[in-house]
């Protein structure tokens, strides 16, 4: 493609899902997108740092995309998390002209617009990738179920994000059936699955998480297929009935590529014997 | 106001529905040389979806009509000498002066003459082309060539050119030569000393909430779709059913203010008449099949004219209607029984309700109306027409009039009362000049 993008890593690519950088990072390389580490990123403040201050949640991803518009291409951001706070400064900066011109001159940079704020699903569920993509699948997941779950932060609020389809999104869906799967429509793609109260509060996030898996499971799907690193650890180490994929393994599987048999084994549910 | 004076009065009425035809009947009755201009192929507005309004549940709108009518007020405006119908067509712009505006109306082709029409329903019938019908939102079928309404006195057949494939079946199935797929659309100039807008309103798209999932699940239907079912021309002949199977549904839940009172649509009004149309369409429920439960979900009751409370308290106490207040957040449907589960709260606490059927009450939308703009017609933010404070009918253009839903989302009774108030001011600002 000779697409060149910036690529925000994030913390969650080098703890609990190594498996889903390897294997975005996979497919990636497969498709012939080139991606350079954005110099000198910093912590996008996650799930702690707007409840404590809102100018410091906007002062961090105000530093990243500063940093973003220095290199001045598209920036790519794998975790939902990163993606929402990153997409909300952009927000902040496009909307509140106080605001921009105070981040301007601290950070000393010239805030254009021209850099957009990527996640992955937007990266690599492009309607114009997805011949490529089909080209690309060596074995289809042909007669595996698969539902899509999307959660909060690459779709919702749409003003944010730009997703017109908010409470319905296709995008993965639609990914997952031209890699071969059956994809079935399902009443919790945008449900929440507890987010950080995965960590200060199980008992609600299981109760979230079995009405996630219930409805999976009612509706037949084999497996379950996220783009989040939250939502795939919520949902994974709360339950026993259903296997949560990351859509970029999906696809590194159906491109036969990258160390699939180590990423398996990094989820609760093993997936392995899906395939 | 003498009926000579008026003779040589030519005025113009935009919107054939419910304000649209009173104020024309008046206008005409008084003398005024009437055009009565609609936009679709046959005059009516809402008048063909609604069997019954509230409070009366019956048909009841004899009341248009400014003298007792020997026929339905609706047949009468084709009746009357001193009012012509122009169907098909919509003003895309208007210019002049009161006494003095100049109308070009844009027409739409509608591919069957109107006149030669007998409605025998042939052509319908040979059509190829099989559409979702926007008259029950999709509920049925039509062709590319159709009857734009049931309940039409005469005609109101169109030809939908964008899905016409021209193959040409229903020229040689017309017994009477009406059709031409060859139409075009023209414009035409009209003069006219005052101009009364009565464009009215649609009702907001049941896709404009997705968490409710209306187009998603099959048993989610929007209050149009629920009004074809309890009307005796619809596809059910009056029974209620859940679209996933057909079955007779059980247990029944309604939505309210769906695309209203909601700014995060972008629609912060009340459409005031949902309240009252979802008590009716309940009671219509309940009447046809007794054994069906039907819960009302509500933000607020809002009953805006007379003896609407007590018309509350029957569906309460006569047909025992739940009514309960709770905003609904979501709609998830059970995939094997395609049951439609939502979550309400019971003070504090939350409840999950499993029901056969949801009905979502649908808010009003403005118009669109092309040549506003370039009027200078004020609009409110939500588009609706902006009237003076104390004079109601009048709008910011001189010679301008307007009345119902138009200036803001209301019912038939009130409809009727502001329509037949703008046809005297209009008659009024006539007599002046």
């Amino acid at each position: 493609m000779g697409e060149t993008y910036s690529y925000y890593p994030g913390c969650t690519s080098h703890s609990t899902a190594v498996e889903y950088i390897e294997a975005s990072l996979a497919v990636i390389d497969a498709l012939g997108i080139g991606l350079n580490e954005l110099p000198d990123w910093c912590c996008c403040g996650a799930a702690s740092a707007h409840n404590l201050s809102t100018s410091l949640a906007l002062g961090l991803s105000a530093f990243n995309l500063a940093e973003a518009h220095k290199v001045g291409v598209d920036l790519v951001i794998p975790c939902a998390g990163c993606y929402g706070n990153l997409a909300q400064a952009d927000y902040v900066m496009r909307h509140d002209e106080k605001e921009r011109q105070r981040f301007e001159k601290e950070l000393d940079f010239k805030y254009d617009g021209q850099v957009k704020m990527l996640s992955l699903v937007d990266l690599l569920a492009r309607e114009e990738l997805r011949p490529a993509i089909r080209e690309r699948v060596k074995k289809p997941l042909t007669g595996l179920k698969v539902v899509c779950y999307y959660g909060c932060a690459i779709v919702r609020p749409a003003a944010i994000t730009g997703v017109d389809d908010s409470e319905n999104p296709q995008r993965i869906d639609k990914m997952m059936a031209d890699l071969g799967a059956e994809v079935i429509d399902w009443s919790c793609k945008v449900d929440c699955c507890g987010a950080d109260l995965g960590l200060t509060d199980a008992e609600k996030t299981t109760k979230l998480v079995n009405k996630i898996v219930d409805y999976a499971v009612a509706a037949g799907a084999d497996c379950l297929v996220t783009s989040c690193a939250l939502c795939e650890a919520n949902i994974d180490i709360r339950q026993q009935r259903l296997p949560i994929l990351f859509f970029t393994e999906m696809m590194a599987e159906a491109f036969q590529i990258g160390n699939r048999q180590r990423w398996w084994k990094k989820h609760f549910n093993n997936p392995a014997n899906l395939f | 106001m003498c009926v000579d004076k008026q003779k040589n009065n030519k005025v113009m009425v935009v919107g054939g529905g419910f304000a649209g035809m009173t104020a024309a009947l008046q206008l005409a009755e008084q003398g005024c040389a009437v055009t009565l201009v609609e936009k679709e192929a046959a005059i009516g507005g809402f008048f063909p979806l609604l069997d019954n309004t509230f409070p009366t549940n019956s048909c009841g709108v004899c009341f248009l009509s400014p003298k007792q009518p020997a026929y339905c007020p609706f047949v009468e405006c084709r009746l009357h000498e001193n009012l012509e119908i122009k169907v098909g067509s919509l003003p895309r712009k208007i210019s002049g002066e009161p006494g003095n505006f100049k109308v070009t109306l844009r027409v739409d082709p509608l591919g069957v003459d109107q006149e030669k029409c007998i409605d025998c329903g042939d052509c319908s019938a040979v059509c190829p082309v099989s559409v979702l019908y926007e008259f029950s939102d999709g509920l049925e079928e039509r062709a590319a060539i159709y009857k734009q309404y049931p309940k039409m006195v005469k005609a109101g057949y169109r030809i939908d050119f964008e899905q016409c494939t021209r193959c040409g079946a229903c020229v040689d199935a017309c017994p009477v030569g009406a059709i031409n797929l060859d139409a075009e659309a023209a414009e035409e100039e009209v003069e006219s000393d005052a101009i009364l807008l009565t464009p009215g309103f649609s009702l907001v798209d049941g896709g404009l909430k997705g968490e409710y999932g209306f187009g998603r699940y099959a048993n989610v239907v929007s209050s149009r779709q629920l009004e074809r079912m309890i009307s005796y021309s619809g596809p059910s002949q009056g029974q209620v059913y859940a679209p996933a199977d057909g079955s007779k549904p059980q247990r029944v839940a309604f939505i309210q203010c769906v695309g209203s009172r909601d700014i995060s649509c972008g629609r912060g009004y009340c459409s005031s008449v949902c309240c009252m149309y979802a008590t009716k369409q309940a009671m219509f429920i309940r009447e046809r099949s007794p054994e069906t439960e039907v819960v009302v979900y509500y933000m607020d009751l809002r009953g805006m004219g007379k003896g609407y409370e007590k018309y509350f308290n029957r569906a309460r106490e006569e047909f025992k209607i739940n009514y309960r207040r709770s905003m609904i957040s979501t709609v998830k449907e059970d995939p094997q029984s395609h049951k439609l589960r939502l979550i309400y709260d019971d003070g504090g606490k939350f409840i999950e309700d499993e029901v056969d059927l949801v009905v979502l009450s649908l808010g009003f939308d403005a118009p669109k109306l092309d040549f506003a703009a370039d009027l200078g017609l004020e609009l409110d933010d939500y588009g609706f027409c902006r009237t003076a404070e104390f004079s109601p009918s009048k709008t910011s253009v001189p010679g301008v009039f307007a009345a119902g839903a138009f200036c803001g989302p209301k019912d038939i009774p009130e409809t009727v009362m502001e329509a037949a108030g703008a046809a005297d001011a209009l008659l009024v600002s006539l007599s002046d000049s």
